[in-house]
């Protein structure tokens, strides 16, 4: 039932270059030695305030930041071990939504276009790459002529659903969620998170949550890791997380929640 | 910093402030007949999405709408009793930081990056208090930054804002807020830059001052779960207008404004994890459609276009707000269809 | 659907913006007169007349804006001058730009190739401009060509500076990240991405950059390194005006001069109708 996706093994990340005869060395160290498993079908959730690595995990599993040590998995794959083949297949199964919609978007460029440009790599039929991305457009909730509007004519809100339309495009199985409604307003991002609620249903879709604070990733997610300074500190399902906390970090992480009824109470 | 705390008396009172904007191609209304106190010692928290007006209200108490944006203020802006809309913008300097404050939501537009802080506190303090000689604004500036909660205020003291963190320096910018000893502080979401663990702990600080000084507090935010921990008093903002206006416990525990209801509903609710494992989540609801755009002439109730559940004729042509308790107040007809199925809420409020 | 928009903005702007209209028509009709310059000019422009007479004031008998110390026709050497005066402002700058814009975009975008390409660049900083374009018309020889070669030298190190800097900003921005992550190639990123990004604001200040060209190749003609004379060209006409300038003949200065500024002014005018037109942001 529970069949690994994505495997992170011992993953390190260290930012700057070493110290050598013409430079000082000023190397970070983002990530540090990190493991989980993301399993099929489910809502990985990784917390972590500003600063604790949670946003450089996501992009090296997008390849867009290499990692410095350990092993990413896909499917079993390593990722240093794909070949020019298996990469291009990868990068069309794996996409991500990013935070700011607002500039996640080329500001000179229509909608349209760039939800098209990842499709128009394989397909060369213009007419039937427009027809896909009216169809995806629609999907999630935007009317057509949002095609060939440009990015600032659109609302914060209708914006994360373009993003969301042009990472589904290549019909992916893994998304990359980065904080994807933490810029939104309140009524509009639970609009948004409705929509990837029903997307993941509809396509069967594994999500990545990164998010700073806990209250959505309890709704959302059914596993949590939690992240400090470049290490996870603690992995669990939601419940166990939220009810039985381990480490003093997620303790403050949880009672920083405010609720309704004030503050997050938790046990022990 | 020690002020009497009559609970009765208004440090601030709005009488149906319309702000007017110029836009090419005509004016807009971007704050429309609102009317609220702030009452000294209060904490009272504006609600709102973004273009709700609630970040006009507040640029329009402190009069910081650029002059080349602003058409017109209309109605009655009262600070301690005088209206500063019809004062010189002299007097008007002399009453911010003396009277009211600004805590920004980003502390990095309120200090400059090539300056130390001490010297910019300092600067702020000896503005307000024209006569203090350079030492006592060093003691004055000190004590104030050790009020703040920071732990070593002679080495923040001689620090350049970036090499603070982030929760410091919001600590700082409250640090200058409250050189003058204001009656009021006007926080503009002071923490919703900050990471859930800082933002606790600038509530707290708030909080502290509030208690400790008897400093009013008026804030934005968009977060429910801040009005919740932090407010006396609430209002929510829409399209420019107030929809609904009350106590924490009367806003949050029986809403009457659709509006209000539906952003409630849109806070996930964690409740379940408490529970048996056999007790599923609710799903979340969401308010369909978008805050309208102000610059389309709006006409009858703004909130109608995104309200579904209601019979037509509940709504009303431009609806007035109507007086509930002594301080729950609602601007919507609609409240009368909602009252039938929460008349245990209403008890309540009675 | 696109180039609909583009063309109804274009319409929309000119009618709307009163300075870039006259900006424009300034050009234009310099440009006209360019093409035309035989046809307009009512006499030789580099040979005096039979019946004129040294510096005739302006509105003299068939000289309405007189003549210079040799007896030439003043408007007849304006008209003839556009054309030296055009060609020498737009093309250095836009050879200078093309070049400019491949250099700054492909140094914004590699760190490596960057470090490269901006250490040569703060070399020919160095150098003050003027000096720099001295040199290098005092290597080649004088003529409108080899000033025209001098002027894309000097000009890519500034522009280069100018793409560099709106490069490495919008490299910080996320559409750059999402390019790549949705399949773009580092080409496709530079050239497509990138490129419509930073071009507005090196258009602007391309723009600018011709007014000061033509003030520029002036002043290289006038110390001989550039256009020769008795070529019409308007820069030197104002220089040769100089001798007479406190004589009480202000004129033979004067006109050229005002020529050079105000074609200057309306480049300068195009750049900021330009920036709008190319920004979307703008309607």
């Amino acid at each position: 039932m529970t069949e690994p996706l994505l495997e992170v093994k011992n993953l390190t990340k260290i930012y700057g270059q070493k110290k050598n005869l013409l430079r000082s060395g000023n190397q970070v160290l983002a990530v540090n030695n990190v493991s989980f498993t993301v399993n099929k079908g489910e809502t990985f959730g990784i917390v972590g305030e500003s600063g604790s690595g949670k946003t450089t995990i996501g992009r090296m599993i997008m390849q867009l930041v290499n990692h410095t040590n350990g092993d990413i998995l896909y499917k079993g794959q390593k990722y240093s071990e794909f070949t020019k083949e298996s990469a291009e297949r990868f990068k069309s199964k794996v996409q991500i939504i990013f935070q700011d919609s607002g500039s996640a978007f080329n500001p000179r460029k229509t909608i349209g276009s760039q939800i098209a440009y990842p499709l128009l790599k394989k397909i060369k039929d213009r007419k039937a790459v427009l027809d896909e991305v009216i169809k995806f457009i629609e999907m999630v909730g935007l009317s057509k002529e949002m095609a060939y509007r440009y990015p600032h004519e659109l609302s914060g809100g209708q914006r994360q659903r373009a993003g969301i339309a042009r990472a589904l495009i290549l019909k992916p199985e893994l998304l990359v969620l980065d904080e994807p409604v933490s810029a939104l307003d309140v009524s509009v991002k639970s609009q948004i998170i409705n929509l990837l609620e029903n997307l993941q249903k509809k396509y069967n879709l594994t999500y990545i949550f990164i998010a700073h604070n806990l209250d959505l990733v309890a709704y959302f997610c059914d596993r949590i890791a939690v992240m400090y300074h470049g290490e996870i500190k603690e992995v669990g399902s939601t419940k166990q997380i939220y009810q039985f906390p381990h480490n003093p970090i997620t303790k403050k992480l949880l009672s920083s929640i405010l609720t309704l009824d004030g503050r997050y109470k938790v046990s022990n | 910093m020690r002020r009497m705390n009559n609970g009765s008396t208004n440090i601030l009172e709005i009488e149906n402030l319309t702000t007017t904007l110029r836009i090419p191609g005509g004016k807009v209304s971007v704050v429309e007949g609102i009317s609220f106190n702030v009452k000294a010692g209060e904490k009272l928290v504006i609600v709102g999405e973004s273009g709700s007006g609630k970040s006009m209200t507040i640029n329009s108490i402190l009069q910081m709408v650029p002059d080349s944006l602003i058409d017109s203020y209309k109605g009655i802006i009262k600070i301690d009793g005088e209206n500063i809309l019809e004062m010189s913008k002299r007097k008007f300097k002399d009453i911010r930081g003396k009277k009211i404050s600004l805590v920004a939501q980003n502390a990095m537009t309120s200090l400059d990056p090539s300056y130390k802080i001490g010297k910019q506190v300092m600067e702020i303090y000896r503005h307000n208090h024209k006569k203090a000689s350079k030492e006592e604004a060093k003691k004055e500036t000190l004590i104030l930054l050790d009020k703040m909660g920071i732990k070593n205020p002679e080495h923040v003291f001689h620090s350049y804002p970036h090499e603070l963190s982030g929760g410091l320096r919001q600590r700082v910018v409250i640090a200058m807020a409250l050189t003058g000893n204001p009656k009021l502080i006007i926080a503009d979401e002071p923490t919703s830059a900050l990471d859930p663990t800082l933002q606790l702990q600038i509530l707290d600080l708030l909080n502290e001052i509030n208690q400790k000084f008897g400093t009013s507090i008026l804030m934005i935010t968009h977060d429910f779960g801040v009005v919740s921990y932090f407010a006396d008093r609430v209002i929510v903002m829409y399209a420019g207008e107030i929809l609904e206006m009350g106590t924490v416990d009367e806003v949050i525990n029986y809403p009457l404004h659709p509006y209000t209801k539906g952003l409630l509903k849109c806070i996930p609710d964690l409740s379940w994890l408490d529970k048996e494992d056999k007790i599923e989540k609710r799903k979340l609801s969401s308010i369909s459609g978008e805050v309208p755009n102000l610059a389309k002439k709006l006409t009858g109730c703004r909130f109608a276009p995104r309200v579904s559940d209601i019979p037509e004729d509940y709504h009303e042509s431009s609806p007035k707000m109507h007086k509930i308790t002594d301080t729950h107040w609602v601007r919507c007809t609609c409240y009368q269809y909602y009252l039938k199925d929460s008349i245990a809420g209403l008890e309540g409020v009675k | 659907m696109y180039t609909n928009i583009r063309w109804r903005k274009f319409g929309k702007y000119l009618v709307k913006d009163k300075m870039a209209s006259i900006g424009i028509a300034i050009i234009m009709v310099t440009i006209i007169t360019a093409i035309f310059a035989p046809l307009l000019a009512p006499y030789n422009p580099n040979e005096a007349s039979d019946t004129a007479t040294r510096l005739a004031m302006p509105f003299t008998s068939g000289h309405i804006l007189g003549t210079d110390s040799q007896g030439r026709d003043i408007l007849s050497r304006l008209i003839y001058g556009s054309r030296t005066s055009i060609l020498s402002a737009t093309i250095p700058v836009i050879i200078s730009g093309v070049i400019s814009i491949i250099l700054g975009i492909v140094a914004g975008f590699s760190k490596k190739i960057g470090g490269f390409i901006m250490r040569i660049m703060d070399v020919l900083f160095a150098f003050p401009s003027v000096l720099l374009a001295v040199v290098i018309a005092a290597i080649l020889g004088p003529g409108l060509f080899n000033v025209c070669l001098a002027m894309v030298i000097v000009r890519i190190p500034y522009m280069t500076r100018v793409v560099y800097t709106d490069t490495v900003q919008e490299m910080q921005k996320e559409y750059i990240e999402a390019a790549s992550a949705f399949g773009r190639t580092k080409f496709e990123i530079m050239f497509k991405e990138l490129l419509p990004n930073v071009l507005p604001s090196l258009i602007v200040y391309a723009t600018t950059l011709m007014g000061v060209t033509v003030v520029t190749i002036a002043g290289l003609s006038f110390i001989g390194l550039g256009i020769q004379p008795p070529t019409a060209d308007w820069g030197l006409m104002a220089s040769n005006g100089k001798n007479v300038l406190v004589q009480g003949d202000p004129y033979v200065t004067l006109f050229p001069g005002l020529a050079i500024l105000i074609l200057a002014v309306a480049f300068s005018m195009l750049g900021d109708w330009l920036r709008d037109l190319l920004d979307p942001t703008k309607k």
